[in-house]
């Protein structure tokens, strides 16, 4: 007779630790597997869009021959420019190399990346790092014949 | 007492003796439910993670691929380019004989891939095999440029009309010993002007003007003589669709 009356306790009792084990078991599979693949994966992409988008505004803060003055002493220019602040959670850096490339430095080795830039032949140099938590600005300076692209971080 | 109770309450809902040996699996019938809620809700998550998948991965569009794509692209019909006439506009021979090399030097972002462009469906050049890589497509012109000449004949005549619109003329003066060509004249603006006599070649720049009238002024002992030739290009334009790939 006990036993009647304990049965429905007994079956809840077993439901709901089912329950506690399925939701446990869901939670570490998606959490320790499938979740951080897509957090890389997504990562990776914005990486590279990030450098991609900062190396179409380097070349587009060099200013056409058309526009600099034919006996212009100094050309000038300062471009803001926004960068995603982290990428999967972390803060990186784009850093240019004096081969005209700008490289992605993340602290998880995995994300990173370089871009080629493609700049005409009045620049000489391409300097600097940027932040990604600071302000992020383009500072192109020279003469008519020849530039200097710098990438700051303020 | 709880056995009469049971009765009673079998009497009341008119449930037979029989059915009491189904009452354990009753209470049992939840786990099942609860076991198929579960498989059922696996199910939706893995479908769920499966689209996602899907999703992202169409999502990746290379964008380092695309950007020196593009970047060629722009480069191959910016007005400075040596494959074009003027912006947008391709040269029909200097398109044919292009190469890869000078497509590196233009745009070092295509240094190490494929490449490939093709005008109108022919290859212009090629290097390795881009299937996957990204298009870029540009509406442009090409001009089969050619040169056309007419001659002044300083014993005859001191002027000539070009009809067709050019950009640009080329005069080859080459007077007689007895003539001087003072002055060239390009719709009765003075464009050219020596007392001491022009000879050799000059190159003119005549952006939007139709009907040319090219005059020469010449003094010297006896009738003038000797020859002024006037060379301009003439470009027949027609519509064609650039196509950039670039792989990896």
């Amino acid at each position: 007779m006990t036993d009647r009356a304990v049965a429905p306790v007994v079956g809840k009792g077993v439901e709901a630790a089912l329950v506690v084990l399925y939701v446990s078991a869901m939670t570490t599979v998606l959490y320790g597997g499938v979740v951080p693949e897509y957090r890389t994966d997504v990562g990776d992409e914005l990486g590279e869009r990030t450098l991609v988008t900062a190396a179409n505004e380097v070349e587009a803060a060099v200013p056409p021959k058309a526009t600099v003055p034919p006996n212009a002493t100094r050309v000038e220019r300062r471009v803001r420019l926004d960068l995603p602040r982290t990428i999967r959670g972390d803060t990186y850096r784009i850093t240019a190399q004096n081969d005209s490339t700008l490289h992605l430095y993340h602290p998880a080795t995995s994300l990173g990346g370089r871009v080629r830039l493609s700049l005409p032949n009045r620049v000489d140099s391409v300097a600097g790092t940027w932040h990604s938590d600071g302000e992020t600005r383009i500072r192109v300076y020279g003469n008519e014949t020849s530039l200097s692209v710098t990438l700051e971080t303020a | 007492m709880s056995r009469s109770i049971e009765a009673c309450v079998r009497r009341l809902t008119g449930r037979r003796a029989r059915e009491t040996g189904r009452e354990p699996l009753r209470g049992q019938a939840n786990l099942v439910a609860l076991g198929v809620a579960l498989i059922v809700l696996t199910t939706v998550t893995v479908v769920g993670v499966v689209i996602a998948d899907g999703e992202l991965a169409r999502a990746d569009r290379d964008p380092v691929e695309r950007h020196a794509a593009e970047t060629l692209a722009d480069r191959l019909v910016a007005a400075d380019a040596n494959v074009t006439v003027r912006q947008n506009v391709l040269d029909e021979a200097n398109a044919a004989t292009l190469t890869v090399g000078e497509l590196e030097s233009t745009t070092p972002a295509v240094t190490g891939r494929s490449i490939r462009v093709r005008l109108d469906g022919q290859v212009l050049v090629e290097r390795g095999n881009p299937i996957h890589g990204q298009t870029v497509r540009r509406l442009v012109r090409v001009a089969d440029v050619e040169s056309e000449s007419r001659r002044i004949d300083l014993d005859s005549t001191t002027e000539v009309t070009v009809a067709e619109p050019t950009p640009s003329l080329r005069l080859q003066i080459s007077p007689a010993a007895n003539t001087t060509v003072e002055t060239v004249r390009v719709n009765d603006r003075i464009v050219l002007h020596d007392e001491d006599g022009l000879t050799g070649t000059t190159r003119l720049r005549t952006p939007g003007a139709r009907n040319l009238s090219v005059a020469v002024e010449t003094r010297g002992t006896g009738g003038p003589s000797g020859s002024v030739d006037v060379a301009y290009p003439v470009a027949n334009e027609t519509n064609a669709v650039l196509e950039v790939t670039v792989g990896a």
